[in-house]
């Protein structure tokens, strides 16, 4: 990945400037302005549609931004080429776990950026070999996320929050200074979604990771955020602290449409 | 008052009249008679008491078409793996790769296996060899046509992740696609076996050798008990074959 290593704004792990992106001709962000502070959880909130999930695929490298700038921990990212930015980790809405694998497979995935490097490690994989040391850093995040009894088991004998498990430790092995969440727990039950996201949130302060979260649900993001972007048809409405936030802002994010929260 | 309501739709009685009509219409062009029907039962004619005792001089003929079979089936999965993937939309280098390998695929097909073997006696003779190419190829066209598709069907989510993580394409290929296709890949590859053997039985007819070939010269000469004593022994090694899918894909459903 072409970096350009002048440290720029080094306080902020992530500075995402102007960045534009179009399907066709529907322009689903228009200019997108935001930081985001070593360690702070950020919240997104928005209607469906609102560009989002677009913008954290942007921040991944899943979809090249027609214009703009992202600089991360001080290196401002090309887009040119089309390299998925591994200084970001990312959790998603329905897990994207291999299924008939078991979780250390799934867990060990999010070490492929560090074995790549080395290509006898790289080749290993190949033949279903990992090095004990990133087996090991795989089994202590599945312990961080409370699976240590399910090491081996298959991803489809698990329930959706365990699934969700495996799906954090996986983006924690990436060892990314910056995880991003795209709903990650819009497709649990209310008392699972609030466990997961307290466990994602914990574990980001605790090991000082910055991590942006998509979210659907107001007061989750009230409750767990530090701070919160309210994005409405590609623009952000909303930048400031939870508190915040009144009738008039929610108005502002959800046009008026009270049927989302 | 009540009044019927016609549940057939007018179209579909056409089409089915209109089968039928053609049905008649092609067996009277090929000839075919009531008497023929009539004439079935005659088949008795041939039954005899299979000769069981011919069974040892069949042991290499049905080592040689297992044999034959395995080592096709083999070869053919391996050049299916790799035009499958190839061949699959989601999965495929760029398009060149993905038009050429879609046409081998599809001559590798359209052209029967028996006819592959006449056209392979120029390349390698009769014998063997002839019989392990010809079912290599069709089942290349027919399981890399399958492979295909179930590598365009499978759930492309997990390889988004995979590609979060940095992963190369051979790392998705193995730790994304391999697990998602495992249970129709094995499936497959049971059905082209089975298939195979059967190919590799009639191919003996025309100069493979293995147990088609007992089969023809013994029919040619009229020992029927002979004959029948062959069909048992294909009857248990088709028995044997089926009972041993059903158990792998019983044991890979499992996992």
């Amino acid at each position: 990945m072409a970096e350009n290593h002048t440290n720029i704004n080094s306080d902020f792990s992530i500075s995402v400037k102007n960045l534009k992106k179009s399907f066709k001709n529907n322009e689903v962000l228009k200019g997108i302005n935001f930081n985001v502070k070593k360690g702070e959880v950020l919240g997104i909130l928005g209607l469906s549609g609102a560009g989002k999930t677009t913008l954290l695929r942007c921040l991944i490298g899943l979809e090249t931004p027609d214009s703009g700038e992202l600089i991360i921990n001080g290196k401002k990212i090309n887009y040119n080429n089309k390299k998925i930015n591994n200084e970001i980790g990312m959790v998603f809405q329905h897990f994207n776990l291999v299924p008939r694998t078991n979780v250390l497979t799934n867990v060990l995935m999010g070490r492929l950026p560090h074995i790549n490097k080395n290509l006898l490690n790289k080749l290993g994989t190949y033949i279903g070999y990992f090095p004990k040391k990133d087996i090991e850093i795989a089994i202590k995040n599945i312990k961080k996320v409370g699976l240590e009894n399910k090491v081996y088991d298959k991803i489809s004998k698990l329930s959706g929050g365990q699934q969700q498990r495996v799906g954090i430790a996986r983006a924690l092995s990436t060892e990314a200074t910056v995880l991003l969440a795209d709903e990650p727990v819009a497709s649990l039950d209310p008392k699972t979604s609030e466990e997961i996201l307290k466990l994602f949130i914990d574990i980001s302060k605790n090991d000082n990771i910055s991590s942006i979260i998509n979210l659907h649900q107001l007061d989750y993001a009230k409750k767990y955020c530090d701070r919160i972007i309210g994005l409405s048809n590609g623009q952000i409405v909303f930048n400031g602290s939870p508190k915040d936030i009144d009738e008039k802002t929610i108005k502002l994010i959800y046009g008026g449409r009270d049927e989302d929260f | 008052m009540v009044v019927g309501m016609r549940t057939f739709k007018k179209n579909n009685i056409i089409i089915i009249v209109f089968c039928f009509i053609l049905f008649l219409i092609c067996a009277n062009y090929v000839g075919l008679s009531i008497n023929d029907f009539l004439d079935l039962p005659k088949i008795k004619k041939l039954m005899r008491v299979p000769n069981l005792s011919i069974i040892p001089d069949l042991i290499e003929p049905t080592f040689q078409t297992l044999a034959i079979a395995y080592v096709g089936t083999v070869l053919g999965i391996i050049s299916s793996i790799i035009l499958g993937i190839l061949a699959s939309k989601n999965m495929t280098i760029n398009k060149v790769f993905y038009g050429i390998s879609r046409i081998i695929i599809m001559i590798a097909r359209v052209i029967p296996d028996v006819i592959w073997a006449f056209l392979l006696i120029p390349a390698v003779g009769l014998g063997a060899a002839q019989g392990i190419f010809a079912i290599a190829i069709h089942s290349t066209g027919m399981i890399g046509r399958f492979f295909a598709e179930s590598i365009e069907e499978i759930d492309s989510k997990p390889l988004e992740a995979l590609n979060t993580c940095g992963a190369s394409y051979i790392q998705k290929l193995i730790y994304g696609v391999l697990p998602q296709i495992i249970p129709s890949f094995v499936n497959y590859i049971l059905y082209a076996l089975d298939h195979n053997i059967r190919v590799v039985i009639m191919l003996g007819m025309f100069g493979v050798g293995g147990l088609g070939f007992q089969f023809i010269i013994k029919f040619r000469v009229f020992k029927y008990e002979d004959v029948f004593g062959i069909l048992v022994v294909i009857f248990l090694i088709l028995f044997s074959v089926e009972r041993l899918s059903t158990y792998i894909r019983g044991k890979v459903m499992d996992n």
